[in-house]
């Protein structure tokens, strides 16, 4: 549904990312993991429209969000780290504002609908500035949702909720998932992104370092022969849920399921298999 | 449709998020508190004693200043309600929201200064009651004080556009505070260089006071259409760019902001070019018939020649005198450029009838050109007769260019001849005076010269009263219809009083009750030692007319040797009079002309004085020139209608005005806050 090409951006000649591809599907999870300063609010936002990158695309629907940036908007919701909320308004002023500038046609209807899905009515009539942390962000949820969109992009949403909070959050995420909603989340709590999310991508200093799924692992394979190694790779490819192969010094490094790793093992022993382990 | 209802919905939500916060409420406060004042102080000046009961002239005095001191209370708040537009959006990152919502940028900006432009009308629409008290103590005219209210919005604005694009320049709120304050003072005060015609075209400042003369001019419209189109466009553009944070915008994402201002700048080019106005101002004297007969007679002799740049600040003036002249008058108009323009030629506008040229050189308005037809058609100089010996220092004595040297030459200068008449008792004085000034005379005045060249030879005269002339030719004038009373005129009011003498006055619109065709609006004058002089109104013969008259509080002092004199029976007690009219009814005459002025003083040319003030020399000009029918031949302008509110209810008025109306809009923000 999304898919970003080889995005670079740079701010006075300082890279902050440098070649971040993927894709997101329609009804998938996908947590965004990294250190502080390692590029994903930049990501998010350059994800969100707010920002031009140097170079690379963003096609949503195969249509670069750029040459219809309405559309794309009206398709989009996203919660940046900040919480954009007008404090002197209630949160049913704020989330009403929100559903026009989404261009909503029966905006009222649908903020009452919000307020219930996300159990928000007990606060609708309260100002912004005299809710708490969770609840602002509550709103701010609520505000990004206001459209229900094809993707939502999420920057660190589950900070200053609660843990009851955070369990109705991903309570919410899958419920949404199975609605055929797209989620990208960036969160520092990698225990809750695995929890909930499909897939799991990491950035460091501006480069996606790995594109790992929580359930694959990685597989050292040491081999006694290692003649002919491209035609086992071929073969190794070819088997359902091995989604990488290397080769090492002392044989191969496969990224798989752990359900294709009893496959794995058996096309591997007629090459000599001495040591087959998980890569720490 | 959909994009203006996306405007309209950013528009009401940035108005309604004014009023959310203390901000509008206290703006709209502030704002009424402050124009109410300005409003209580004006009419105050109404309910002053001093202008003898003649009040303020609406359309002239009262609207225009009020409402250009309401443009420059806006120049305070405008960019305070502004600052926070954009800047504030970007620094609490709800800039986010609007950027991620199906508005375009443009959409955005043109819903955010729609909120703004309302919220400087809410402001607007809280003084309008104050009209109310207009209406119920004048008759205001709707279509001007509605143009007022329009000009000062089309100000307001402009300032509100300033604001929004420094907001979009920075995050911050109070920055764009200062940019927006400075950028609109600049433009204010560049309004004021009247020496640099091509700096004050580009000031508000003077389109709107065009606007609150009653002129609606399409450049000055275009100019605030144009100057705001191109401020909001370089706004959005801004906004645009900011996306584009990591690199230099694409060429072809980038419509430069300086092509629109070339296509701006020749948009006002051929604005001005075809420029048009409409005037709202019934109180603009259009050509007088004795100047369409002047004009008629001429025919295309005349020549009009305007040589002057369009950026000249007399080239709109002289356009709008053109147009006021009836379009059936036939004369030769031209306006000469940079090949036809004699190279010795001074810039400015002359008239031109037979081998004869007359600049407008004393500016340039109805006034002057009837003058200039008169001079072309009638370039006879007129001859002034002073009496001399005694009295005052008399004009030829005088050395330097001060008292009444400066007089002797400002009266040369005005094209008259200057001839002294030795004895008045002689009658060999035949000097075809045009006018005989008699001033503080002390030697005896022969009545038989006076009847022989006042009267039978109808020489009009000006006759200035020195208290200490010694025979005052009390019969002769008598036979006139005019009486010089033996007293002195006294003014009690010490603001009036010049050294604390009751006796030396300076007399001004607030002291002085005058008559209507005297112009002493901006004028004072400076008398000492005046003698009451009033009109035998059953006088057979003589029209007779009272020019000038003390303030209420005067009298006429009898026992003038008194060391305390009070007023009493024998005074005339109030608005004593000072100055009276002669003209002598022959029959057939329609309307009389002047003969003769007399003044209860000669101090009017007192040297000192004159060096002092040189409004008395003014004064005595226009004496001159309305003795010898030179005055404007013009119909004069139409009165205005006057406001005047006694003191008792000027006090209700300023309670309404200050504390009444802001007290009703905090009432409302209290309970609006509360919902």
């Amino acid at each position: 549904m999304l898919t970003v090409s080889n995005i670079h951006f740079n701010i006075a000649n300082k890279p902050i990312l440098s070649d971040v591809s993927f894709t997101l599907q329609r009804g998938e999870v996908v947590g965004f993991v990294g250190d502080n300063g390692s590029g994903k609010t930049t990501t998010l936002s350059i994800i969100s429209g707010c920002m031009r990158p140097n170079a690379g695309t963003i096609s949503f629907r195969e249509h670069s969000i750029w040459d219809n940036l309405r559309e794309y908007h009206s398709n989009m919701g996203y919660v940046p780290d900040r919480i954009p909320l007008y404090r002197n308004a209630s949160v049913f002023e704020n989330l009403l504002y929100s559903a026009e500038l989404k261009g909503i046609l029966n905006p009222t209807s649908r903020v009452h609908a919000t307020l219930e899905e996300l159990h928000l009515r007990s606060i609708e009539h309260q100002r912004v500035r005299t809710l708490s942390k969770g609840w602002t962000q509550w709103v701010g949820i609520a505000q990004a949702w206001i459209a229900k969109p094809q993707l939502l992009l999420l920057d660190e949403p589950t900070s200053g909720l609660d843990p009851s909070g955070r369990q109705r959050f991903m309570a919410w995420i899958n419920n949404i998932r199975t609605e055929g909603h797209t989620v990208f989340f960036s969160s520092h709590i990698l225990s809750e992104v695995e929890s909930v999310c499909d897939r799991v991508l990491w950035l460091d200093k501006g480069q996606l370092i790995n594109k790992n799924t929580p359930s694959t692992i990685q597989m050292l394979c040491s081999l006694d022969k290692l003649n002919d190694l491209q035609t086992l790779i071929e073969t190794l490819s070819a088997i359902d849920g091995v989604q990488q192969v290397k080769t090492t010094t002392q044989g191969l490094s496969v990224q798989c399921t752990e359900p294709a790793r009893t496959t794995l093992a058996k096309e591997l022993i007629p090459y000599g298999l001495l040591e087959f382990r998980k890569q720490a | 449709m959909r994009t203006l209802a996306r405007c309209w919905m950013v528009a009401k939500w940035t108005l309604a998020e004014s009023f959310r916060s203390w901000t509008g409420w206290i703006s709209l406060i502030g704002f009424t508190v402050l124009n109410g004042l300005v409003f209580s102080l004006m009419l105050w000046e109404s309910s002053n004693p001093q202008l003898a009961g003649q009040g303020v002239e609406l359309h002239r005095s009262l609207l225009p200043t009020y409402f250009s001191t309401m443009a420059l209370l806006l120049l305070l708040i405008c960019p305070a309600l502004s600052m926070n537009s954009i800047s504030g959006e970007r620094v609490s990152n709800r800039w986010v929201l609007l950027q991620t919502s199906v508005l375009s940028s443009a959409e955005l900006i043109l819903g955010k200064i729609g909120g703004l432009w309302s919220l400087l009308g809410l402001l607007l629409i809280g003084t309008m009651p104050l009209m109310s008290v207009l209406m119920v103590y004048s008759e205001p005219q709707w279509g001007r004080w509605l143009l007022g209210y329009f000009a000062v919005w089309l100000v307001g604005t402009l300032y509100m556009t300033v604001g929004i694009w420094s907001s979009a320049r920075t995050s911050k709120p109070i920055l764009s505070w200062l940019v927006t304050t400075t950028l609109c003072l600049l433009l204010w005060f560049m309004g004021t260089v009247e020496s640099l015609p091509i700096v004050q075209l580009l000031s508000p400042l003077p389109k709107m006071q065009e606007l609150l003369n009653g002129w609606v001019g399409l450049f000055d419209v275009t100019y605030f259409v144009s100057l705001t189109v191109f401020l909001l466009y370089h706004t959005q553009d801004k906004l645009n760019a900011d996306l584009w944070i990591a690199q230099r915008r694409p060429m072809e994402h980038r419509v430069t902001s300086w092509m629109w201002l070339i296509v701006l700048g020749l948009c006002l080019t051929l604005v001005s070019r075809t420029d048009r106005y409409w005037d709202w101002n019934s109180l603009r004297p259009p050509l007088s018939e004795e100047g369409q007969t002047m004009l008629s007679e001429m025919g295309e002799d005349f020549r009009f020649v305007v040589d002057l740049e369009p950026t000249d600040a007399r080239f709109n003036r002289t356009e709008r005198l053109l147009r006021r002249i009836p379009s059936e008058m036939a004369f030769t108009l031209e306006w000469l450029n940079n090949t036809t323009r004699p190279p010795t030629n001074q810039r400015g506008v002359y008239l031109e009838y037979k081998d004869q040229t007359v600049p407008l050189t004393k500016g340039i308005s109805m006034t002057t050109f009837t003058q200039g037809l008169q001079d072309l058609l009638y370039p006879t100089t007129p001859v002034l007769c002073f009496t001399q010996g005694g009295g005052e220092a008399n004009l030829f004595e005088a050395l330097d260019l001060v008292g009444m040297g400066l007089l002797s030459e400002h009266l040369i200068n005005n094209g008259y001849d200057l001839q002294p008449i030795d004895g008045i008792r002689s009658l060999d004085a035949n000097k075809n005076c045009s006018l005989v000034i008699i001033s503080g005379r002390t030697a005896p005045i022969e009545m038989d010269w006076l009847n022989e060249h006042l009267i039978q030879s109808s020489i009009p005269s000006v006759l200035l009263i020195d208290p200490t002339t010694e025979p005052i030719p009390i019969d002769w004038l008598s036979n006139q219809g005019v009486t010089i009373h033996d007293d002195f005129v006294l003014e009690p009011n010490p603001t009036f009083q010049i050294f604390g003498d009751p006796s030396t006055v300076i007399f001004s619109k607030y002291n002085l009750l005058q008559h209507p065709h005297l112009n002493l609006d901006n004028q004072h004058i400076l008398l000492t030692a005046m003698r009451s002089v009033s009109r035998n109104p059953n006088h057979a013969g003589h029209l007779t007319v009272e020019l000038l008259r003390a303030s209420p509080q005067s009298w006429a002092e009898v026992n003038y040797l008194d060391d305390t004199p009070t007023p009493n029976n024998a005074d005339i007690i109030g608005n004593v009079p000072l100055m009276v009219e002669v003209s002598h009814i022959n029959n057939g005459e329609e309307l009389p002309r002047p003969q003769l002025i007399v003044l209860g003083t000669s101090s009017l040319l007192h040297n000192k004085w004159i060096q002092q003030n040189p409004y008395n020399a003014q004064f005595f000009m226009d004496m001159v020139k309305h003795l010898l029918q030179e005055e404007r031949p013009s119909i004069p302008p139409p009165s205005d209608v006057s406001i005047q509110v006694s003191t008792e209810d000027i006090r209700y008025i300023g309670l309404l005005s200050v504390a009444g109306i802001p007290s009703f809009i905090f009432v409302l923000a209290i309970w609006r806050r509360r919902q």
